[in-house]
């Protein structure tokens, strides 16, 4: 019993219950840190926890089912991230300004995924871009471009998983993966999105599969931390509500505003871009109907193919 | 106070276990199946744990403060039985952390192969035998190549270098231990770069690293916010990138720390 001497259960029990803190917490993440049994009892016990569940009440959240991963994260792993974190970050910090439009796909695509227009239209049409995140549209792909079609392939892939359409939110999720093969230090991300597709080969359940694109989601945006990829993301969103006649997607705030801070931005946005999205709000403001959905549509439209290529 | 916080204190150790048996045999079966244990082997250990647990009037149950949930001590306690059981039954050997997240029929895969020196035929075809598994031909290799590239135990190596010519196996030899020496040097750096990390750091970059929890979990685990967490991780790796530059260590030997080929 070599293990038990030098590991204190009890500890390792009350920080994995969430019950200790100040001092105590310290030790805790101490013996954690320098004593491989230590962490390798309480690796072991969380996800024995996560797995045997238990009907007890305990105070913090149960952990979500394991997940399968990737090779890459072995130890050296951690070594080769660490490398090549410093060579890219600087250039995707540069872009960062998220001061408006924060909002995610799954958000964004909410208010539209009961309605019967998107499920025909999810039915009948392929996937309307025009081109893919990985084949086809300009033959200068630049990195404000992967961004764009990255972030409207990230609301696609909300929107196929909303509708329950696996075959198409595979395709969306294999389609990201291969054009993050042009990004460096994507492994994160890529690990994310393999994983969303064996849930999906699994059959995972739709509740799981949504928060794991999600959390896919939310690491590919902190990877780019691009604007373009908030726009893209906004931008397929709107096409997609013209396409299908939402209403409430054009007469929420929310859109206002993103329309009104995207065209106001210097820098990445060209007069003319601005001035197309003005003409958006103006169009949203009044309350859309029937054929100003087709030139809403078709203002995005311009939008998608400047910018996606 | 929880309720179930106030109850172990007030039973008898020995009603405590009996209370929870079916919890204890929850918990050691899923410890077997996530290590590819199996069978009788899992019988054993099961029955291992059921045996330690009762051994001097309950012990391990009567010293239990009441620090947590019941459930998660019990947990803590048999995980702990298990890594005894484990280097008693192997040594140091473990099934990788990528097999684990993976399926049972990975471990079972890379414990035939790396620990025991099978081929990968060989293996197959006892995966294959036990066909509650469900797994194909070339679902395993799939598996094998998603697999961390593990050193091959003594007997294997031996074995191996028999089957090369005498002047192949001498440059292999060679460029197999300036390779080693490379991956030893790296490794020793990035532990000298880990242990200069502050505690909790070191945590995070082994849960998220060395087993693969996700940033979510891990978020959850240690209870800091994941949206933070996500810039605390970039940190983490910039101080380790820094550090490891500094200490002079080469791409090529993390390649290798990776197991990828060179």
């Amino acid at each position: 019993m070599a293990a038990s001497e030098e590991v204190d259960l009890e500890l390792i029990s009350a920080f994995i219950d969430g019950r200790l803190s100040g001092d105590e917490r310290q030790r805790a993440l101490r013996m954690l840190a320098e004593s491989e049994a230590a962490f390798e009892v309480y690796s072991d016990a969380m996800r024995t926890r996560a797995d045997v569940g238990g009907g007890e009440v305990v105070p913090i959240e149960v952990m979500r089912s394991r997940r399968t991963r990737l090779p890459w994260r072995t130890i050296g792993s951690v070594a080769a991230a660490a490398m090549v974190v410093v060579a890219v970050l600087p250039t995707f910090r540069a872009r960062r300004d998220r001061a408006v439009m924060d909002a995610t796909s799954a958000e964004l695509v909410r208010p539209m995924t009961g309605s019967t227009a998107v499920r025909t239209l999810m039915a009948n049409a392929p996937d309307g871009r025009g081109w893919s995140v990985t084949r086809g549209g300009s033959d200068r792909l630049v990195d404000s471009t992967i961004a764009f079609r990255l972030g409207v392939r990230a609301v696609d892939l909300q929107l196929a998983l909303a509708q329950s359409d696996t075959l198409r939110a595979d395709r969306m999720a294999r389609e990201i993966l291969e054009s993050l093969n042009g990004v460096d230090a994507s492994d994160f991300v890529k690990a994310e999105y393999s994983t969303l597709r064996a849930g999906l080969a699994r059959g995972d359940p739709s509740d799981r599969l949504v928060a794991g694109a999600s959390d896919a989601e939310e690491q590919l945006d902190e990877l780019l931390q691009s604007f373009w990829f908030d726009f893209g993301r906004w931008v397929g969103t709107g096409e997609l509500a013209a396409r299908t006649r939402s209403e409430a997607f054009f007469a929420d705030k929310r859109t206002t505003r993103f329309l009104e801070s995207a065209a106001e931005r210097g820098g990445e946005l060209s007069e003319s871009d601005a001035a197309v999205l003005l003409q958006i709000r103006d169009l949203a403001g009044q309350g859309v109907t029937g054929a100003e959905f087709d030139t809403i549509r078709q203002h995005f439209l311009t939008l998608i193919r400047r910018h996606g290529g | 106070m929880f309720v179930s916080d106030v109850l172990p204190l007030l039973m008898d150790p020995r009603a405590l276990y009996v209370e929870h048996l079916d919890v204890i045999n929850r918990i050691a079966e899923s410890l077997c199946r996530r290590n590819g244990i199996r069978d009788a082997d899992a019988e054993d250990f099961v029955s291992e744990v059921r045996l330690k647990l009762l051994q001097d009037d309950c012990a391990v149950l009567a010293k239990f403060r009441g620090t947590s949930s019941t459930t998660t001590f019990l947990t803590v306690v048999i995980s702990n039985l298990f890594r005894d059981h484990r280097i008693k039954q192997w040594g140091k050997w473990r099934p990788s952390a990528e097999a684990r997240r993976h399926s049972q029929a990975a471990v079972l895969l890379e414990t035939a192969v790396y620990r025991d020196g099978r081929t990968f035929e060989e293996a197959c075809t006892a995966i294959e035998n036990n066909g509650s598994l469900g797994v194909s031909r070339e679902e395993l290799r799939q598996i094998m190549a998603r697999l961390p590239r593990r050193p091959p135990r003594r007997v294997m190596e031996e074995a191996s270098d028999d089957d090369l010519p005498a002047d192949d196996r001498a440059d292999a030899r060679v460029l197999d231990e300036e390779r080693d020496a490379q991956v030893r040097a790296a490794l020793d750096a990035l532990q000298r770069a880990m242990a200069r990390l502050d505690s909790e750091d070191r945590v995070i970059v082994r849960m998220r690293f060395f087993e693969g929890f996700s940033v979510a979990e891990v978020a959850r685990a240690l209870g800091v916010e994941q949206k933070r967490l996500y810039t605390r991780l970039r940190k983490i790796l910039e101080a380790l990138a820094g550090d490891l530059a500094g200490q002079g260590v080469r791409s090529e030997s993390i390649e290798w720390l990776n197991g990828l080929p060179p």
